[in-house]
């Protein structure tokens, strides 16, 4: 009984089962963008402490996944 | 080998210019290399100005094989799910926002786990040996040993794959307050031990001529 409605909840877009879904990705998301964040300060701490002329694109990777991460914050928002 | 030559080889290689360097066997300008005899624009931290840098060593690429091999089957994962249709009860926009959450924590663990390979570096330079160790997000260990406190040097190379590709273990024991510094899996053990030995004659001839830094 709790199964169907949850299933009903999810196809129909609305109720209780949707709604925590909603929550459960965006709290992921959130927690995930804290990690982002942690990679760029990691970045940086590596490349201080080894230059080998890569330095450049790896921070540029790293902060590009940052804002992607906050990007995708952004797509969930407008989504769900 | 080293009693045949008068100097080090290694000697008189730190006095050549970048141009000739190139010119050395094992050396290269590829900031990607897992073996670069005296690199050029390498510095790294607590190195000394007059230091210079003889060996650049990481792990051997070929190492890097099961976590390409895991990023490929989670990059492959989403098509397995979508012709299954497992999670077909999602709404579509939940589902493409998960799709993307997922090929995003692909790249991350794509970009980890090469971070984690490109900087976890052996370095010998001409005054010490150092084992630069990145554990996880934050953590550091940067392990350094002067080269005259180096008692003993064994080379490890054992298995198929170790053998087929080239690498293996270097186990240096030293004097030093960490007694055991390990260069792990890298390529061409034996040429690094062999510049282990150059510049550890050489360190004594400094000792003996009074030229110590």
């Amino acid at each position: 009984m709790i199964g169907s409605n949850l299933m009903e909840s999810f196809e129909s877009g609305q109720g209780f089962g949707y709604a925590f879904l909603e929550i459960a990705v965006l709290s992921a998301i959130l927690i995930y963008i804290v990690f982002a964040f942690v990679i760029v300060k990691q970045v940086g701490k590596m490349t201080e402490t080894l230059e080998v002329g890569f330095e450049a694109p790896l921070r540029f990777l790293a902060l590009l996944h940052f804002v992607l991460s906050v990007g995708l914050l952004f797509v969930a928002l407008v989504l769900l | 080998m080293t009693s045949r030559r008068s100097t080090p080889n290694v000697t008189k290689h730190k006095k050549l210019s970048p141009e000739l360097k190139k010119k050395l066997k094992g050396h290269t300008s590829n900031p990607l290399t897992s073996f670069c005899y005296m690199p050029n624009h390498t510095n790294f931290i607590g190195a000394d100005k007059e230091e210079k840098i003889v060996l650049l060593l990481r792990k051997h690429p070929i190492t890097n094989l099961p976590w390409i091999i895991t990023a490929i089957i989670m990059f492959a994962l989403p098509l397995v799910f979508i012709s299954l249709s497992p999670l077909n009860f999602l709404p579509q926009n939940i589902l493409l926002v998960m799709l993307i959450f997922w090929y995003m924590m692909g790249f991350v663990y794509i970009f980890e786990q090469f971070l984690s390979w490109f900087f976890n570096v052996n370095i010998i330079t001409d005054e010490r040996i150092f084992d630069v160790d990145f554990y996880n997000l934050v953590y550091r260990e940067i392990t350094d040993a002067s080269l005259d406190h180096i008692e003993d040097v064994t080379v490890t190379v054992g298995s198929v794959i170790r053998t087929i590709f080239g690498y293996g273990d270097i186990t240096i024991q030293t004097a030093a307050q960490i007694p055991q510094i390990e260069f792990i899996a890298i390529p061409n053990p034996d040429k690094v031990a062999e510049v282990l030995r150059e510049l550890r004659v050489e360190e004594e001839i400094e000792k003996l001529e009074g030229r110590v830094r």
